[in-house]
């Protein structure tokens, strides 16, 4: 059942701009996974938490954060991850314009896996998310425990 | 503000006409004094006036006495004569010669201490004839008695012409003795008056007195109760100004600490969209290389050239061209909010106070622009003594570093570079200095170069104009001051004066 369940990725991301961008070198890197984006932790949340074929309920996740979201703090979305047991084991990429030192060492604290700076010069940031995308290709994501 | 205004106002007034009022007393209680000295120098002017006519007096009844002990002397010579005549005998006789050396030298003493009266004088020296002229008669008529001749000196006894001259020094003697009445009356009417004058001003000092020394107690009252109330006031001003000075602290750091926070959260909330600009027009120039392709395969397929000029030229000029444009502005933005956020990062880092040999310092510095310089030819070298100081040793390195850097960089193609780096030690206070021979600043600049993203001259160099702005910012952190001496084409000397050693309060390092 786990080999055939593909992995959803999560983008939370409030930026169409940015969302978009990501999607593409996401394409790009040759990952063909379902991407649901949404502009706002609230929605985001509730998709998570109690949507039905959200990673609560059904299947295997990857989460794509952005820290500034309009409505709330992407730093609460990830303790309220991190703090469900059936989630917490879901991997987090913090994804974000944000490099102060401070607010990395928060992220890791909380549990986040990866943390990346988005980069304003465009090459390093298609590059970036490419090997993300690579990245995300390996993985092993554990599902959504019972 | 208008209220403390009106009320430093208030006190000046108040202070003001606390000082007129002060002024005043002050010169009625020294007018006071002087009267009272000039009354003093009256009583005893006047005490030895009196004692002068007290002594006035007791002469005039001295005179009076001599002149009554003249009379008698006179009238005893007359009776020790007339004794003698009456019934001879050698004790009469030697009487007789006792009474009459004593009446010259009575007239002399009667003379003699009214000598200062010219009244006196001319009655004395009427007297003198008449008295001479009775001591004859008085002589005559002893030696006839002596000589057996005592009928002829008893028939001339009671005639007119032996009383004549006695009456008229009576007469002479009373004259003198009204005269000197007449004097004693004065004199003593002068002592009266001068006793009553005394008594007077002796009142009036004594009323002054009083009266000065209840005004001394006022006044000396008032200036306790002045100095109290001002101990007072004091107090509380300085009590008001701790308080004052603590709240614009907070203030300060409060809005030390916004400035931060904005200057970081605008930098980051400006880069997000930046992203969006750089990647889609990196997005757009990668579309733009099937465009240029159908472009070719169309020329190719198009010798007559119906393609309208307009396409190829938008395709292969105007929209590259476009993205160029977007893509520098887009990296020259991008370099002004890292500028800003550096900036603010720096305005959040903790200073750490340590002692700096500042020699080492120097040359550590100088070795990172070595290279450069000996590319131009140019010397950079420590001048004298550098002091040392206790600072963040960062700060002081990017500061120097930033000035030696600008030194180096804004040299003068005209002549060789050299550098020079001195520093002087005042009480508490250390200054540094670089010096340059370089292009200079013009004057109008000197404030400009401190400010964020502006730059002075030729802009041959490249730069965003931050540097100086971070070392302003820096310095002032340190708690010093920089300033700038220069002229175009005259080199550029910097200075810095920062504290001997550096003090962290929480408004400067929050």
């Amino acid at each position: 059942m786990t080999e055939h369940q593909p992995v959803t990725i999560v983008m939370i991301e409030d930026d169409e701009g940015h969302a978009r961008l990501i999607e593409r070198n996401i394409r790009r890197a040759g990952i063909s996974n379902t991407v649901r984006h949404f502009l706002d932790g609230t929605s985001a949340l509730e998709y998570m938490f109690t949507g039905g074929d959200g990673p609560l309920l059904n299947g295997p996740a990857l989460v794509l954060l952005d820290l500034n979201l309009p409505d709330m703090s992407g730093i609460d979305i990830l303790a309220k991850i991190k703090a469900e047991p059936k989630l917490k084991r879901m991997p987090v990429v913090v994804l974000t314009t944000t490099d102060d030192k401070v607010e990395i060492q928060r992220c890791y604290d909380l549990g986040c896996n990866v943390y990346i700076t988005k980069p304003v010069n465009y090459e390093s940031f298609a590059d970036a998310i490419r090997q993300l995308g690579l990245f995300l290709s390996v993985i092993q994501v554990p599902e959504a425990q019972d | 503000m208008s209220e403390a205004a009106n009320r430093q106002m208030a006190a000046e007034r108040r202070a003001l006409s606390q000082r007129d009022l002060n002024r005043t007393l002050l010169g009625v209680l020294g007018a006071g004094l002087l009267t009272l000295a000039v009354l003093a120098v009256a009583i005893v002017w006047l005490s030895i006036q009196t004692k002068d006519f007290n002594g006035w007096v007791d002469h005039t009844y001295l005179a009076e006495q001599r002149i009554v002990t003249f009379m008698e002397s006179v009238e005893k010579s007359e009776t020790a004569r007339r004794g003698y005549i009456l019934a001879p005998s050698p004790r009469q006789y030697a009487n007789y010669q006792q009474a009459r050396s004593e009446v010259s030298s009575a007239l002399f003493a009667a003379a003699e201490i009214t000598k200062d009266n010219p009244v006196q004088i001319a009655n004395i020296s009427r007297i003198r004839p008449i008295l001479v002229w009775k001591m004859k008669i008085n002589d005559d008529s002893v030696a006839a008695v002596r000589s057996g001749r005592q009928s002829e000196a008893l028939r001339d006894f009671p005639t007119e012409q032996a009383l004549q001259p006695l009456l008229g020094v009576r007469k002479l003697v009373d004259d003198m003795l009204a005269e000197e009445q007449r004097l004693l009356a004065e004199r003593t009417r002068q002592e009266q008056g001068s006793i009553r004058l005394l008594v007077i001003v002796g009142l009036i000092t004594a009323v002054l007195l009083g009266l000065l020394s209840l005004a001394s107690v006022m006044v000396m009252r008032r200036f306790a109760s002045d100095l109290t109330n001002a101990q007072a006031e004091l107090k509380v001003l300085n009590e008001d100004l701790e308080q004052r000075v603590e709240e614009r602290t907070t203030d300060l750091t409060r809005a030390n600490q916004e400035i931060q926070r904005f200057a970081y959260i605008v930098s980051h909330d400006l880069r997000s969209p930046l992203v969006n600009v750089m990647g889609f027009t990196s997005e757009m120039e990668a579309s733009m290389k099937p465009l240029h392709s159908l472009v070719r395969w169309l020329e190719e397929r198009d010798p007559e050239g119906r393609m309208p000029k307009e396409v190829k030229q938008a395709i292969d000029v105007d929209i590259p061209e476009a993205i160029g444009f977007i893509r520098s502005s887009t990296k020259k933005m991008d370099n002004l909010i890292g500028a800003i956020l550096k900036l603010s990062r720096e305005g959040r880092r903790n200073l750490t106070p340590e002692r700096l040999a500042m020699a080492s310092l120097i040359d550590n510095i100088l070795a990172t622009v070595r290279h450069r310089l000996d590319e131009l030819g140019g010397v950079a070298e420590i001048d004298g003594h550098l002091p040392d100081i206790t600072s963040d040793r960062l700060a002081i390195e990017q500061v120097l570093g930033n000035l030696i850097d600008n030194a180096v960089k804004y040299h003068s193609p005209k002549r060789a570079l050299h550098i020079s780096i001195s520093g002087t030690e005042l009480p508490g206070r250390v200054i540094y200095e670089v010096q340059d021979n370089g292009r200079g600043i013009d004057p109008r600049d000197h404030e400009r170069i401190f400010e964020l993203f502006r730059r002075s001259g030729a802009q041959n160099q490249p730069g965003e104009g931050i540097g100086l702005a971070h070392v302003r910012a820096l310095v002032h952190r340190l708690g010093g001051v920089i300033t700038c001496v220069s002229a175009l084409d005259e080199g550029a000397t910097f200075r810095i004066s920062l504290p001997k050693v550096l003090v962290l309060t929480e408004g400067l390092n929050a």
